[in-house]
């Protein structure tokens, strides 16, 4: 699960995967805006298939936070 | 597409991106909805197919303001009908009459507006506004339905010809309503649709986009067996292959030879690919009570042993045609298989096993064939061709070819800045590939501006012969600066190439030149992938070479009194009545 989310965030914001460090904040990531975010929200949804709730919506602004919510909703690996 | 991930289209997106090449097509978004990702899907889907293209997101809810400052060739207008005021969906129920009659009034005035500022745009992509989202639960009709409609028929009362509708309904009905609304986008950031709404809307509008760049197919080959009735003739015999009307599938192949005959009075030109007797075939043709299609609706016929990768080269040779304007569609698996392999340019359809789904795939062909304009001309062309088949014929008699041209009697009515021939001219630099030095595409409005410039000229030039007349075939632009004067555009039909027009057509282009008291002429050859054959078209008129650039631009000059009519003997060039008098005069002889 967690290599599958650094591709996602690598595929939304064009950054090598290497690059992407588990605390990768909208602060550390160029270009993650409020629009790139909901692309990112949405890639993940479908990349698990799951429904992000509006807190978790907020909530997911690093892989860690990503891997997090993931397993509470159910998502094994 | 629809299987691809979103977060995979932004990545292979972003990677198109960066190899693409050429002018890419501008495409405008404007938008009362948040649209977003819009932008990657669409460039995705056309940059998948080897298409430059920008796409540029107006910004949210500045449809009206943005309209006056478009730079774009293409504007797609998203007018959400569920934002045209904040909650109008339930706002809406509440309302007086006054009010909604009032608000249309102003919702109206508004469509007018902006459709006049997108008038000279060349294409504007205008999306229906609907309820649907907001009322498809409740089965009574809402006031919101009835308002909904009510705007409709408005933008439809707008329409101009730049204008193509694109109905929301059909593109919800293709994904399901439930897939095509992204509520949590709506209610926290008023963007109503999502990635399976985008993609679907992408596909839906691709063959408008593909047209307006002069990519539309031309040419529909069609197998026999299987694919225009059911069966195979050469071992069942005539009376036993499936056309019944009353009966499956004999009504399903009625109903493709009705579409394909449909396409073929459109202008699509229509084909017979077919391994098996010709003889057997045409008395299908002749005398099958049931077949819809008759010979005369084909405009060329291979029914041979030969291999179909042949069939079909040599169709496209005899046409004048480029292999990637056919369509071939086929029943059998290996026969696809083949053509995919060796003629990659030709599109391929198999008729699906189970039959019921044929119908839908046909409508899927059909709009591979979407035309931006249609004019009365392309309504003759497919007989047009044919004469020109009987033309070929009559040359493989010939055995010189010079003496068969001066049997032909050929002749060239040239008109001048004719306002009535517009559409027309404006579609052949939309659709005319190979004998075509620049490609500019021009639309309607564009050439209405050349026509009407007291510094340009329009030229069109319509080709008699004893065979028939093929029409409007070939068009110049000239603009005039000083005593220069710069040839824009320059093109002529494929149809009527060899037979040694196109340099009498320099003689016409030079007469109108010098009525112009022109000393100099300027002509650029742009090399595309598919004018190769005029590569050399400047330096056989007698220009020279100012300079070529990088990417193969070749600019030319000449001195116009260094001109030497070709003079063609067996060409007679007659100018339109409606030319202005003497426009032409002290050059022509």
């Amino acid at each position: 699960m967690h290599q599958r989310i650094r591709l996602v965030f690598s595929k939304v914001f064009g950054i090598d995967e290497q690059l992407i460090p588990d605390g990768s904040s909208p602060d550390t990531i160029q270009g993650w805006d409020s629009l790139k975010h909901l692309n990112l929200v949405t890639a993940l949804e479908e990349e698990f298939d799951v429904e992000f709730t509006d807190t978790e919506v907020v909530e997911c602004t690093s892989p860690a936070m990503a891997k997090e919510i993931l397993k509470l909703k159910g998502v094994g690996g | 597409m629809k299987d691809i991930k979103f977060a995979d289209i932004i990545a292979a997106n972003r990677e198109m991106k960066s190899r693409q090449k050429g002018e890419p097509l501008r495409i405008a978004v404007l938008s009362n909805v948040t649209a977003q990702p819009l932008k990657e899907i669409l460039e995705y889907a056309l940059r998948s197919d080897g298409f430059a293209v920008e796409v540029r997101l107006g910004d949210y809810d500045q449809i009206i303001q943005e309209s006056w400052k478009i730079e774009e060739s293409v504007v797609v207008v998203l007018w959400e009908a569920a934002n045209l005021v904040d909650g109008l969906p339930y706002l809406i129920e509440e309302m007086h009459a006054e009010e909604k009659t009032a608000l249309l009034t102003r919702i109206g005035s508004e469509l007018r507006t902006v459709a006049d500022n997108l008038a000279e745009i060349p294409l504007v992509l205008w999306a229906t506004l609907s309820s649907l989202p907001f009322t498809a639960d409740i089965a009574e009709a809402t006031a919101f339905d009835v308002f909904a409609d009510e705007c409709n028929a408005e933008l439809r009362a707008t329409s101009r010809p730049n204008m193509r509708l694109v109905d929301l309904a059909k593109i919800y009905a293709s994904v399901s309503l439930e897939s095509a609304i992204d509520w949590r986008g709506w209610y926290t950031s008023r963007s109503l649709y999502s990635v399976a709404f985008y993609k679907a809307f992408a596909i839906h509008v691709k063959p408008w986009l593909y047209s307006l760049q002069g990519q539309t197919s031309k040419v529909l080959l069609m197998d026999c067996d299987n694919t225009l009735w059911g069966g195979i003739l050469g071992e069942e015999g005539e009376e036993n292959i499936k056309l019944d009307r009353n009966q499956y599938p004999g009504n399903v192949f009625t109903e493709i030879q009705h579409r394909a005959r449909w396409l073929g009075h459109r202008g699509v030109l229509l084909g017979l690919c077919s391994k098996n007797n010709a003889d057997d075939v045409d008395a299908v043709l002749r005398d099958h009570r049931d077949m819809v299609l008759r010979d005369e609706d084909f405009t060329v016929k291979r029914v041979s042993w030969d291999a179909k990768t042949e069939s079909i080269v040599s169709i496209a040779s005899d046409l004048n045609l480029g292999i990637d304007s056919m369509v071939f569609l086929d029943d059998s698996a290996f026969e696809i298989g083949l053509v995919q392999e060796q003629l990659p340019e030709v599109t391929v359809y198999r008729v699906p096993e189970q039959l019921y789904r044929y119908p839908s795939l046909f409508r899927a062909i059909e709009t591979r064939f979407i035309q931006l304009s249609r004019s009365d001309e392309d309504l003759a062309r497919a007989r047009q061709y044919r004469e020109e088949q009987n033309r070929t014929v009559e040359r493989t008699r010939h055995p010189d070819l010079e003496s068969y041209l001066q049997g032909l009697g050929l002749s060239l009515d040239v008109s001048l800045n004719d306002r009535l021939l517009v559409p027309r001219i404006a579609q052949m630099t939309q659709k005319t590939n190979q004998f075509n030095l620049t490609t500019h595409r021009y639309t309607e409005p564009e050439i209405a501006r050349f026509v009407e410039s007291a510094d340009a000229d329009v030229i069109a030039l319509q080709v008699q012969d004893r065979f028939g007349d093929s029409g409007i075939s070939g068009v110049v632009n000239l603009r005039y600066s000083g005593n220069i004067c710069e040839i824009d555009t320059m093109l002529l039909s494929c149809r009527v190439l060899g037979r040694s027009i196109e340099f009498v057509f320099m003689d016409v282009v030079c007469a109108a030149a010098a009525a112009r008291n022109v000393h100099i002429l300027r002509g650029m050859y742009l090399p595309t992938k598919k004018n190769g054959q005029v590569a050399e078209y400047f330096d056989r008129c007698g220009f020279a070479r100012d300079s070529v650039s990088e990417g193969g631009d070749v600019s030319y000059s000449m001195k116009l009194a260094d001109y030497k009519p070709f003079d063609i003997p067996y060409i007679k060039v007659q100018y339109a009545s409606t030319d202005p008098p003497g426009v032409f005069q002290g050059f022509w002889h």
